[in-house]
């Protein structure tokens, strides 16, 4: 089919979206603000234990290595939506690449970090191919006068004197799969966060088991031994505007538990829940097969009070009442919330929100994976495969 | 606490919701960050905001009603803040203590005695803060009991 198409985000639904459209001959844009593909996805850690426990992890360096091989997918990182006109069947588009760094010229040598004073050059995710300059900490970015990195390069990938490029595209369909923001627990003040260096998210326990071989996260030789997990942070939470489960945090939660006992089997696990949500292929199973190993205390803590070791304020039930007990690792699930994007991109495409904030689509304009709502790994590639196969029925049906 | 089918009443529930204070009762998933924020429950692990709720909602009507724990609230509203259901349980003890009250499962003085107490404590409370804060610069073991004696001239 000789058509174009515009893939907004290069999470796992946008892969998925880009990869069944080029499949049907649809040549795709795939536009991504950030410095790589994967999405939050590719910062996530195998959860496998002594067997895979499908945690889909691996699914995203997989469709990445697809996309790039996939020669109708132009990926276009650092990449905004600026403007989008026109209507189903025939939308204009512009699109803004910030293009100090190169892709295409970094080898990944190093020479930049080096140099950097503010430790402001990293790698997006363990996928990258290119390094990326992280804006909000680069201070030539704030103003200052400041390009050693620039000089450091051996292949003249960084150059801050180059402009800002404005591309004009003409497209058939826009497929919105720009996925959400991660719940900011700081919101919780009461459970601690970002006041106990050792409360932290889920999100970043994935990276920290990511980036080392056993359980030390914090480097300091204090393996964290007594783990509690605290569900529900920020989902199921009318008060903070989210009155819905996240679908993901019971899975990963337990998933990840599971991988810091088998890294290190005199890790003790207790799980602060409501309800464990054993939705999905295989997830009845796993959560049977932990539900020996971890203790499981149907409470929502109230309050996380910090010292050597931190200290949890919960009601157990059966008997037990009013409680508290000690942790050294407070590991809070927190959930999946609308991108604060998607104000703007429901501006910038003519889309509505939901109650909730995700986005709805429209003709022509079609939303996948976690922008649309909760998803995982798996279910958000799936979600954007499903999409980009219902546009193309669409677009055969009005091309006749 | 036992249950007895038999003795539940499944009305009563829809009459807590039809209550100023009750609205939200049903909406509660029972997740338990009621109880573990709450003062009293810390002191007492009897009163439990969790269970009183359950209890509505199974319609353990007289064993509620007749309960002194319900008069064990200090109204802080820590659980009305934590509270992801917005269930306002502050609201509902105060639904449940008119209900006591009209029932005639307790004597209408009984609530204003409560009440009564209650200025007190405060009064106390703040004595006992300032009389400790003469010291704050360098504090010393802290003797509550020290204390209460030094405010009310034991």
């Amino acid at each position: 089919m000789k058509a174009s198409a515009l893939v907004i985000g290069g999470g796992p639904a946008g892969l998925g979206a880009a990869l069944e459209l080029a499949g049907a001959g649809i040549k795709v844009y795939l536009v991504e603000k950030e410095a790589a593909v994967g999405g939050w996805g590719a910062r996530y850690v195998c959860k496998a234990t002594d067997k895979c426990r499908q945690c889909s992890a691996c699914l995203i360096p997989e469709k990445i290595q697809e996309v790039y091989q996939q020669p109708l997918v132009e990926i276009l990182t650092n990449t905004q939506v600026v403007g989008v006109e026109g209507e189903a069947g025939s939308f204009q588009v512009r699109l803004q690449r910030e293009q100090t760094l190169d892709p295409a010229l970094c080898n990944a040598c190093g020479k930049c970090l080096e140099v950097c004073p503010k430790g402001a050059i990293d790698r997006l995710n363990p996928w990258a191919a290119a390094y990326r300059i992280d804006k909000e900490k680069c201070v030539a970015f704030a103003g200052e006068d400041c390009d050693l990195c620039a000089r450091a390069c051996p292949t003249g990938a960084i150059n801050f004197q180059r402009p800002v490029v404005n591309l004009d595209a003409s497209v058939e369909l826009v497929v919105a799969a720009t996925g959400h923001q991660p719940f900011d627990a700081r919101r919780k003040y009461r459970l601690g966060y970002g006041r106990f260096p050792r409360v932290i998210t889920g999100l970043e326990l994935e990276e920290a088991l990511n980036e080392i071989e056993g359980t030390d996260i914090f480097g300091d030789g204090r393996k964290p031994l007594d783990v509690a997990f605290i569900q529900c942070v920020g989902s199921r939470d009318v008060q903070e505007g989210a009155a819905y489960c996240s679908r993901v945090c019971c899975k990963y939660a337990l998933r990840l538990a599971g991988l810091m006992r088998h890294r290190e089997p005199e890790t003790q696990v207790t799980f602060y829940y409501m309800d464990i949500q054993t939705g999905g292929k295989g997830f009845a199973e796993v959560y049977q097969e932990c539900r020996d190993d971890f203790a499981f205390v149907r409470g929502i803590p109230a309050r996380v009070e910090g010292g050597d070791r931190l200290k949890l304020h919960f009601d157990g039930v059966s008997g037990q009442s009013f409680a508290t007990r000690e942790h050294d690792l407070v590991v809070l699930s927190v959930g999946i919330t609308p991108s604060p994007d998607n104000a703007e991109l429901a501006r910038l495409l003519t889309l509505n929100r939901d109650e909730h904030g995700f986005l709805k689509g429209r003709e022509g304009i079609y939303v996948a994976g976690t922008a649309a709502g909760p998803r995982d790994i798996s279910e958000s590639l799936a979600h954007g495969m499903e999409t980009a196969a219902n546009a193309i029925i669409n677009l055969e049906g009005r091309e006749g | 606490m036992s249950v007895t089918a038999t003795r539940l009443d499944p009305k009563f529930k829809y009459e807590v919701a039809a209550h100023p204070g009750g609205e939200e009762i049903k909406v509660c998933f029972a997740c338990g960050v009621c109880t573990a924020g709450c003062p009293v429950s810390e002191i007492d692990p009897a009163y439990n905001p969790r269970k009183i709720i359950r209890m509505v909602l199974l319609g353990m009507r007289e064993e509620l009603l007749k309960s002194d724990l319900l008069w064990l609230c200090v109204n802080c509203y820590t659980c009305t803040a934590h509270c992801p259901q917005n269930v306002k349980f502050t609201n509902v003890i105060g639904a449940l203590r008119d209900m006591a009250v009209k029932e005639g499962y307790v004597h209408p003085r009984f609530s204003g005695d409560v009440d009564e107490i209650d200025r007190f404590i405060q009064r106390l409370r703040r004595d006992m803060v300032l009389a400790a804060a003469q010291e704050k610069d360098a504090p010393t073991n802290l003797d509550p009991q020290g204390l209460l004696d030094q405010v009310t001239g034991k």
